[in-house]
């Protein structure tokens, strides 16, 4: 296998089990660019609820776990040379917004998402990315921009005893 | 018809013609917000456009006539323009998926306002096409991978 695996993306970005939705960064070119890649499981818990009556297409990935999985890779680009992997102990990666996105075709289990990350522009604790995923040759997803920063914990707690809770 | 989610089931407020409003709240002991993120859950934002996303199909069951010969008021997501994070959700936060049409000739365009009792969490910008057959997704399936 090339590339990296769960070990570098643990002790890259904070996100642990279910939710973490990247398997191996493929390619990294830091401040630049980023290829990674997610494996779709019929095992995973979205497609639980679904019974024996499900229709083919109801095993379709949930889109916005697509997004998520694009999203985590972009996150590992944009902090790779500056890991964050504990959001107590350094900041907290949080989506501002996600713009001029296409949907194209869907994935479903058995398929690998190639992520596409792109590093359009980094200000200070913000950055802006693009890229794609795809299906094999199928595009599944366009994102124009997406904007994450990162931000300290203290500052986003709704209340203060929600700080010392997490401390 | 119910699709692979990772969101449970989303309580329906109100309904009519103009758009649908939604609430579920934010999971507190469930596996996803305790990796998102260990020591400071949240949750995660994509989650506010899965309810979204669901509103709009729940809402097109009943409000989107049928097309050849297609099962009435499938719809499927084609883009999202825009997405706007205003700030974190917090497990246990009631959120509420506020969806308006905002135009019919494009395609269907949907503006979703989600809040929380905290104030404005999201604004999105989705956008819908009828769907006019329903093996489409089955053929992509079984399509060159």
């Amino acid at each position: 296998m090339t590339g990296y695996g769960i070990d570098r993306i643990k002790s890259t970005i904070p996100h642990r089990g279910q939710i973490l939705l990247v398997d191996r960064v493929r390619r990294v070119v830091p401040g630049q660019s980023l290829t990674a890649v997610k494996a779709i499981s019929g095992n995973e818990p979205c497609y639980a609820p679904l019974g024996q009556d499900a229709a083919p297409a109801d095993y379709a990935y949930p889109t916005s776990l697509v997004v998520e999985s694009w999203a985590q890779s972009a996150v590992l680009l944009s902090v790779w040379e500056a890991p964050n992997p504990d959001v107590l102990a350094g900041k907290v990666e949080l989506a501002g917004s996600i713009n001029e996105v296409t949907f194209g075709a869907r994935a479903y289990p058995g398929d690998v998402l190639e992520h596409r990350v792109r590093l359009v522009k980094a200000v200070d604790e913000t950055a802006i990315l693009a890229g794609e995923t795809y299906a094999g040759s199928r595009e599944v997803l366009r994102i124009g921009a997406f904007v994450v920063a990162l931000r300290d914990v203290a500052e986003l707690a709704p209340a203060p005893e929600r700080v010392l809770t997490g401390v | 018809m119910s699709a692979a989610t990772p969101l449970g089931d989303l309580e329906v407020i109100r309904t009519g013609p103009q758009g649908a409003v939604t609430a579920f709240d934010a999971p507190v002991d469930d596996p996803v917000v305790a990796g998102h993120y260990p020591g400071f859950p949240v949750l995660p934002g994509v989650f506010l456009i899965e309810a979204a996303d669901r509103t709009v199909r729940q809402w097109a069951h009943g409000n989107v006539p049928a097309r050849d010969g297609a099962e009435g008021g499938e719809v499927d997501l084609v883009a999202m323009d825009r997405c706007r994070f205003h700030r974190p959700v917090f497990p246990g936060d009631r959120v509420l998926a506020d969806v308006t049409v905002t135009d019919n000739a494009a395609g269907l365009l949907f503006r979703a306002a989600v809040a929380t009792n905290r104030g404005k969490v999201a604004d999105i910008r989705l956008r819908y096409r009828v769907r006019d057959g329903q093996e489409m997704d089955v053929r992509e399936a079984e399509g060159a991978a």
